[in-house]
């Protein structure tokens, strides 16, 4: 019951990866809800193979930009370079500017840096010695962080982590997941293999469709319900914002779309809440100090929030 | 392993033990009660049952044990010769447990055996022990029959003399621990726990503490009074009991001697007779007139004397003056049970037909007897033809005293009472009628007294008198409780002390309804439980007026109201009325008066309160009745609130078949929702349709809920009509409401 053409791109996603269907589903719906993915996971699990293959199957142009403690915004946004021909200065766009970018290890670099790219993010445009550039569309984020434990890292603050519509994890494959991927792996990268199944116009197409799926008021009504209690929950000192219910929303509409339906139903947001809310909500100490994660206590919010089964009553 | 095995077993024993002592309480009353002996072998059968039982012995091995237990007794009770001579008893036993069979199929039961009796018995005990054993063992459950021996011993309690005052206190003991028990046996079977002594009396020791002391502390406890006395008396006279008889518990019915009155009785709806006329009314048989502390006799020595009559010929005696031009009413009776004596209505005129010679009217004790030659006949049928009195009541209210026969001693039987009267029956008379200036006040005073003071009517557990108690004494200030006879003596004897002369008149109450005839008569039926005893009291100027001491009985006397003095607003017509004697034959409006202890005399009848009243009395005649029909339909609507989810699927079918708007899918979506809720597939709160769906569907394992759901969210979320979507769908829906009806 999946939505034709956007199931092809799940397929190709799934020829590179094995095993990963959510992940793909995530990574599809954030391109659809024009959002941002922050990916928290070790290195080695396939994060870069993901994000080429969703480019590869949209036709759109793959950048990625390695984060470093040294790397400079300019190494991000791109800079401007004498031409002693020309005698002007011209303008080298850096990797922001592709369609399809993969952020790795975000965390790694100074906030400078990282500010830069989600200036980038939120704006939909750069500015580089007062020229304000936009940047192509779609434009899509996938960001990595190493698990915060791991030392040399910075923190993206509270702010900036808004920025992203979802924040995943990618988890190690099964036993036979893996001997599949080494399988598969032997001869040639499928990667190669892989055609583009969408084109960069239809996907705009599709992107603006996302937003006439039906959202019914109990719909809305819930998720509504549902942020509210990241507010006032016992564990969190810091609840889901109104932008994080925007972002549900949407996220919503994209999965429903996804799922070959012209509307929301209340699976959609249960199963997406703690992608949107995890790491939009911050928990207090003692929480954490007994080892409490954002996701249970989404999880936790959603067993306890009654599911609309009836028209609201007004 | 070994120890908890150990522990086990010693549990169930208690378990064992304690629900024989549980099965005995129910023996215990039938030995008190019926006329079994030797319940000690019953008892003793339970015990070894359960022993079996418990041991865990092999089917055979065991049913032959207690069939060997159970020859034993029956040769012990029943033969005289010694056990092992076999040829001697068993071809005896044999026949007549055959015979008692050959009587059990046949349906005549009184005949069958002792042996027979006894073997039922047995075999009924031996059932009933393996049902402890299955519920004990096997269920762990024993709530059922706990429940069903309080049952059974409150209602001997109530019903019968057995007292189960201490049997109630030791079943709530052992009942209790025993349920605690086997919840603990369950438990531990349920979570697996190690059955370690030590866990076990965890549970066993604040189990035992808090049964013992939450008894003790019922037992000590200050107990309220009931609210509602007692409901028997009202169940009971709901079913329109009375009697008359002698100590012990007897049936109900008409008897001769009165001389020792008291003793419980039951019920008997025998039928005496079927009679056919306009009104109920009482019949009277005989009076008697000296009270002898315990009881009635006749003062004449000599019976049988007395006027004869033949049939069509006027009787020879009025109990009453009533005037000569009254309408004749005829009452035709057909006898069902035949005595020689004749029943006769207030004011009879004559015997129009009845297949005797003559009638003797016997003036010792006002008996009518039919003759058919020199002997003494019952009748199957007779005729009367009578008038029916009524009582002027300015007569009722002048007399104060005997007048002309102050001085005669014509009256001096009416006035006996016994030397031995206690002082304080005189004293209460006196009280009672203190107030009042005329004989017929006083008498209504004494006649009400009884429901004004918490007297209360019952057949069951009315002692006799003891050695030198009064009956009437013992009544009045002792127990408060009796039937007709202990009213209706008590009232003679409190107007006798009075110096009223009144004496004590037996025979039937009016009977039931059964039918109406095409001329509109009505047709009683009159039964044993009809028997009865009232007052009669004497008033110089009108005779002998009858009244009704007992509660919860009504007589039809009909009281003239020809006041013209007092309360001018109680008769609107101004017409003098001379003299009281003929009051009869004027036209002055008259009121059928109930004269009933209940109901308070409303003659200027503004008509809302004397509605209520009738409705209250209404109530309160029939208020066991109102109990019982309010008790089933509580337990029918609990039933079927229960068993809801059985038929009203059925109901909804039919609701939403006819039901078509834009509202009809939600609304039958979510009475199917509740409805399977109902049969047990709970929908979480958090759970989405969608995922209840499934889950419905892999339970009954298709695909329709799903379907159904799909399109119910469609509707929802999405905000689609629903008319069209329900003809698609109500198949579908019907399909599974209908699935969890199965």
């Amino acid at each position: 019951m999946y939505h034709p053409k956007l199931e092809t791109i799940l397929q190709n996603i799934e020829h590179v990866m094995i095993g990963k269907r959510n992940v793909a589903e995530l990574s599809v719906v954030a391109l659809l809800a024009q959002g941002h993915i922050l990916l928290e996971d070790v290195p080695g699990v396939g994060k870069t193979m993901m994000v080429r293959a969703l480019a590869k199957s949209v036709g759109a142009n793959f950048t990625r930009i390695q984060f470093t403690p040294d790397l400079l915004p300019s190494d991000v946004i791109g800079v401007s370079i004498y031409n002693p021909k020309e005698m002007q200065f011209q303008f080298r766009g850096g990797p922001i500017m592709g369609n399809i970018i993969l952020a790795d290890e975000i965390n790694r670099t100074s906030p400078k840096t990282q500010s830069a790219l989600l200036e980038g993010m939120e704006e939909g445009s750069v500015t580089v010695d007062g020229v304000t550039r936009v940047l192509d569309k779609p434009f899509f984020v996938m960001a990595t962080q190493n698990p915060i434990e791991y030392e040399g890292t910075y923190p993206l603050p509270e702010a900036q982590l808004d920025r992203f519509l979802l924040k995943m994890k990618m988890g190690y494959p099964t036993a036979e997941e893996e001997m599949e991927v080494l399988n598969r792996l032997q001869y040639a990268p499928p990667i190669d293999q892989l055609q583009p199944v969408i084109s960069l116009e239809e996907l705009k197409q599709l992107q603006r469709e996302v937003r006439e799926i039906v959202v019914d008021e109990t719909i809305k009504s819930y998720i509504v319900e549902l942020a509210g209690k990241t507010r006032s929950h016992a564990n969190v000192y810091l609840g889901a914002s109104p932008r994080g219910s925007i972002a549900l929303m949407k996220a919503c509409q994209a999965y429903a779309m996804l799922h070959g339906r012209d509307y929301v139903v209340p699976d959609d947001v249960q199963f997406l809440a703690p992608f949107i809310f995890s790491h939009r909500i911050i928990l207090k100490s003692e929480a954490k100090y007994e080892g409490i994660q954002p996701e249970d206590v989404i999880e936790r919010i959603v067993a306890r929030t009654r599911v609309p089964v009836q028209r609201l009553v007004k | 392993m070994r120890q908890s095995f150990r522990w086990n077993k010693r549990l169930l024993f208690v378990l064992y033990v304690l629900s024989f002592l549980l099965l005995w309480e129910w023996l215990r009353p039938i030995e008190q009660l019926t006329d079994t002996s030797f319940i000690f072998y019953f008892v003793l059968f339970a015990g070894v049952s359960l022993l079996l039982y418990y041991l865990g012995i092999d089917w055979k091995v065991s049913g032959f044990v207690k069939l060997l237990f159970i020859m034993i007794v029956l040769q012990r009770l029943y033969f005289d010769s010694s056990f092992l001579e076999i040829s001697a008893w068993v071809p005896a036993l044999a026949v007549s447990l055959w015979e008692s069979l050959i009587l059990t199929v046949q349906q005549d039961w009184n005949a069958v055996s002792n042996e027979y009796r006894s073997f039922l018995f047995f075999v009924l005990v031996w059932l009933t022990a393996y049902l402890l054993h299955y519920w004990i063992a096997v269920r762990k459950q024993l709530f059922l029959f706990y429940v069903f021996t309080v049952f059974y011993v409150a209602l001997l309690d109530t019903f019968s003399p057995y007292d189960g005052q201490y049997s109630i206190i030791r079943i709530i003991l052992i009942g209790f621990i025993l349920m605690g028990l086997l919840t603990l046996q369950r438990l531990l079977d349920q979570e697996r726990l190690s059955q370690s002594s030590h866990q076990i009396q965890k549970w066993i020791i604040p189990l035992v503490l808090m049964v013992a002391f939450s008894s003790v502390a019922a037992y000590a406890a200050p107990k309220a009074e009931p609210i509602w006395p007692d409901p028997v008396p009202f169940i009971q006279s709901f079913s329109q009991g009375a009697g008359s008889g002698s100590g012990g518990v007897n049936r109900l019915g008409y008897g001769v001697d009165d001389s020792a009155l008291g003793g419980s009785f039951i019920g008997d709806d025998t039928k005496v007779f079927d009679v056919v006329t306009e009104d109920s009314q009482y019949w009277r048989i005989e009076m008697k007139d000296v009270y002898t502390g315990k009881g009635w006799d006749n003062s004449a020595t000599v019976t049988g004397e007395g006027p004869a009559f033949g049939l069509e010929e006027d009787v020879p005696f009025r109990l009453s003056r009533i005037s000569e031009e009254s309408e004749e009413i005829t009452a035709t009776l057909d006898i069902n049970l035949e005595y020689n004596h004749l029943v006769y209505p207030y004011h009879p005129v004559r015997i129009e037909s009845g297949e005797a010679d003559e009638f003797i009217y016997d003036l010792a004790n006002e008996k009518i007897t039919s003759f058919s030659g020199e002997e003494e006949t019952g009748l199957d049928f007779y005729e009367w033809t009578y008038k029916e009195p009524q009582y002027s009541l300015t007569a009722l209210r002048e007399t104060t005293g005997l007048g002309d026969l102050e001085n005669t001693g014509e009256m001096d039987q009416y006035l006996q009472l016994p030397d031995e009267l206690p002082e304080r029956v005189v004293d209460l008379a006196e009280e009672i009628t203190a107030d009042q200036d005329n004989w017929y006040d006083k008498a209504n005073a004494v006649e009400s007294y009884f429901s004004q003071n918490a007297f209360t009517y019952d057949q069951t557990d009315i002692p006799v008198p003891g050695e030198g108690q009064d009956y009437v004494d013992q009544f009045l200030f002792e127990t408060q409780r009796g039937y007709c006879d202990n009213f209706s003596t008590s009232m003679v004897v409190l107007l006798r002390a009075a110096d009223i002369p009144a004496r004590w008149v037996k025979g039937y109450t009016g009977g039931e309804v059964v039918g109406q005839t095409d001329d509109g008569l009505n047709e009683y039926e009159v039964t044993n439980n009809n028997a009865h005893s009232w007052v009669e009291v004497y008033f110089p100027s009108l005779g002998w007026v009858p009244f009704e001491p007992t509660i919860g009985f009504t007589n039809n006397v009909s009281v003239d109201y020809d006041l013209t003095t007092e309360g001018d607003d109680r008769d609107e017509e101004e017409t003098p009325l001379p003299e009281e004697e003929d009051n009869e034959e004027t036209p002055a409006p008259i009121q059928d008066e109930e004269v009933t202890d209940e109901t308070a005399i409303d003659e200027n009848g503004s008509s809302v309160p004397s509605f209520w009243q009738r409705v209250q009395n209404t109530f309160m005649e029939n208020v066991g009745a109102f109990i019982l029909s309010s008790a089933i339909l509580l337990f029918v609507g609990v039933l079927l609130y229960r068993m809801r989810f059985r038929w009203l699927p059925r109901v909804l079918i039919l609701y939403y078949s006819v039901k078509k708007d834009d509202e009809t899918f939600s609304k039958a979506y979510m009475s199917l929702l509740k409805q399977l809720q109902r049969f047990g597939l709970k929908r979480n709160e958090d759970q989405t349709l969608r995922a209840y769906a499934k889950e419905v569907d892999r339970f009954f394992n298709t695909k329709e809920m799903s379907r159904l759901t799909a399109q119910y969210e469609r509707i929802l979320y999405r905000k689609e009509g629903q008319e069209e979507k329900w003809q698609d769908m109500r198949e579908l829906w019907e399909n599974l409401i209908k699935r969890t009806t199965g």
